[in-house]
């Protein structure tokens, strides 16, 4: 039970980024500058715990975030997934970056996020781009990035390696 | 099947990737971004992402009603400083208050008191003792420009206190009754027997002339006689304390303690005979 617990750690972290993004985070206040903490969970688990987090985990999270943000369903579905088979295909290459650099390579990867979102957006509907948003929404990631990634790092070093270990 | 499983194995990942990324697609495009009634769904999700999102930010919320605690305890300190300060600004006020309220008491009786028709009395203040070992005397804030004049009487509700012997322009000077050179004309009211009420430099007075058969016992009330031209008639002077045996000589002496509490005086009467009128009735400066 507790290494089931232990190994649905990274869909735990998910879980949590999605709510507190969607929900903890003013709105109103953080329409400009709403960092992405889901992206930057799956982008950490994709490349440090690759097991734990594959296209089935970005589906759910990606469908979660639709629902509670009231975005149509599927939208952020598809950007995750994308973005893990992305992130799956240059692991090797990201991995070997140094980690201050890692900092900006997050914000490229919410832009491309809200580049497909917002491709799709207006495949589908022809939506307007709302390019404060577009921007905002990578700056503001890429601040809080190393905070988040430091929480995940504890978290990762704390239970998920020891269980590795033991395994 | 063993074949089918190897090649699902071998490329599970495409598969899942494949097969995610047509239920997202197939949930967008097809479903035109929502699937049925998505409010009972999202409601639920709702529901478990709030209690989620109660567990995370209780420190935020823990964290704000310390600050609020902390804002309301700094409050509470400013304002007791304030009141602290306004509390010492007046403390001063109160004194002053219960001050003014004892010589409001005090000037009320003196207003009170019946004086002698001939005398028109005149409010003053006490404002220096110039009591020394051999004296008894004190200033008063009133001179010849208020009317003074020597040998005014001197009175407060409790009884006689002396008469002026020395008027300036603005001060005079009160010869009090314990005063060695003071000699106030008495008589014992109880018997009406005259004598002599003489200071003796000390907190007690002497009758002096007094006949050696007098009626006299102690506790007899001592009060002017009006004799002399001084003092008016029926001032209160004191109390018999003790007599003499007088056993030698034709007159006795008795000890009489004077009502008036000298150490005490604040503010008196000052007696002015009717004929001579105050330059003007100014109020206790």
């Amino acid at each position: 039970m507790v290494s089931l617990l232990i190994s649905g750690l990274p869909a735990m972290t998910i879980f949590m980024a999605a709510v507190l993004q969607e929900m903890a985070l003013p709105f109103h206040a953080w329409s400009v500058l709403r960092p992405d903490l889901v992206l930057i969970c799956l982008f950490y688990w994709r490349l440090y715990r690759t097991d734990r987090c594959g296209p089935i985990l970005a589906l759910l999270a990606g469908l979660l975030v639709d629902v509670i943000s009231g975005a149509p369903l599927g939208l952020n579905a598809i950007s995750n997934i994308l973005l893990i088979l992305i992130i799956g295909r240059l692991g090797r290459l990201i991995r070997s970056i140094d980690f201050t650099y890692l900092i900006f390579v997050v914000p490229i990867f919410v832009l491309l996020a809200e580049g497909i979102q917002l491709g799709l957006a207006m495949l589908k509907w022809g939506m307007a781009v709302r390019w404060h948003l577009l921007l905002g929404r990578p700056v503001a990631t890429m601040l809080i990035a190393p905070l988040v990634i430091h929480f995940l790092v504890m978290i990762h070093r704390t239970w998920l390696e020891e269980t590795h270990a033991r395994r | 099947m063993t074949a089918l499983l190897g090649i699902f194995r071998e490329f599970r990942h495409a598969i899942s990737v494949f097969l995610t990324l047509v239920i997202a697609l197939f949930l967008l495009l097809m479903a035109g971004g929502s699937v049925g009634d998505r409010h009972g769904m999202r409601e639920g999700l709702l529901q478990l992402a709030g209690t989620a999102q109660a567990f995370l930010t209780r420190p935020v919320s823990t964290i704000e009603g310390f600050q609020a605690r902390l804002s309301e305890l700094a409050r509470l300190d400013r304002e007791n400083r304030q009141y602290k300060a306004e509390l010492e600004r007046l403390r001063p006020l109160g004194v002053r208050l219960e001050e003014l309220e004892k010589e409001n008491h005090r000037l009320k009786s003196l207003l009170q008191m019946r004086s002698d028709p001939d005398f028109q009395p005149l409010a003053v203040r006490v404002v220096g003792d110039s009591s020394s070992a051999f004296a008894r005397s004190f200033i008063v804030n009133a001179g010849r420009q208020d009317g003074v004049i020597v040998n005014a009487p001197v009175t407060v509700p409790s009884g006689l206190v002396g008469r002026v012997v020395r008027a300036s322009a603005n001060a005079s000077l009160v010869l009090s009754m314990l005063d060695l050179n003071s000699r106030v004309p008495v008589l014992i009211q109880r018997s009406r027997v005259k004598a002599v009420c003489a200071g003796q430099n000390d907190t007690q007075m002497t009758l002096e002339y007094l006949p050696k058969d007098a009626d006299v016992v102690v506790g007899d009330v001592v009060v002017t006689s009006g004799t002399g031209g001084i003092f008016p008639k029926g001032l209160v002077v004191g109390k018999v304390l003790s007599l003499e045996p007088g056993d030698e000589g034709l007159f006795r002496e008795a000890t009489v303690q004077p009502t008036v509490d000298f150490g005490r005086i604040e503010e008196a009467n000052l007696l002015l005979p009717r004929a001579v009128k105050p330059a003007d009735n100014k109020p206790l400066p």
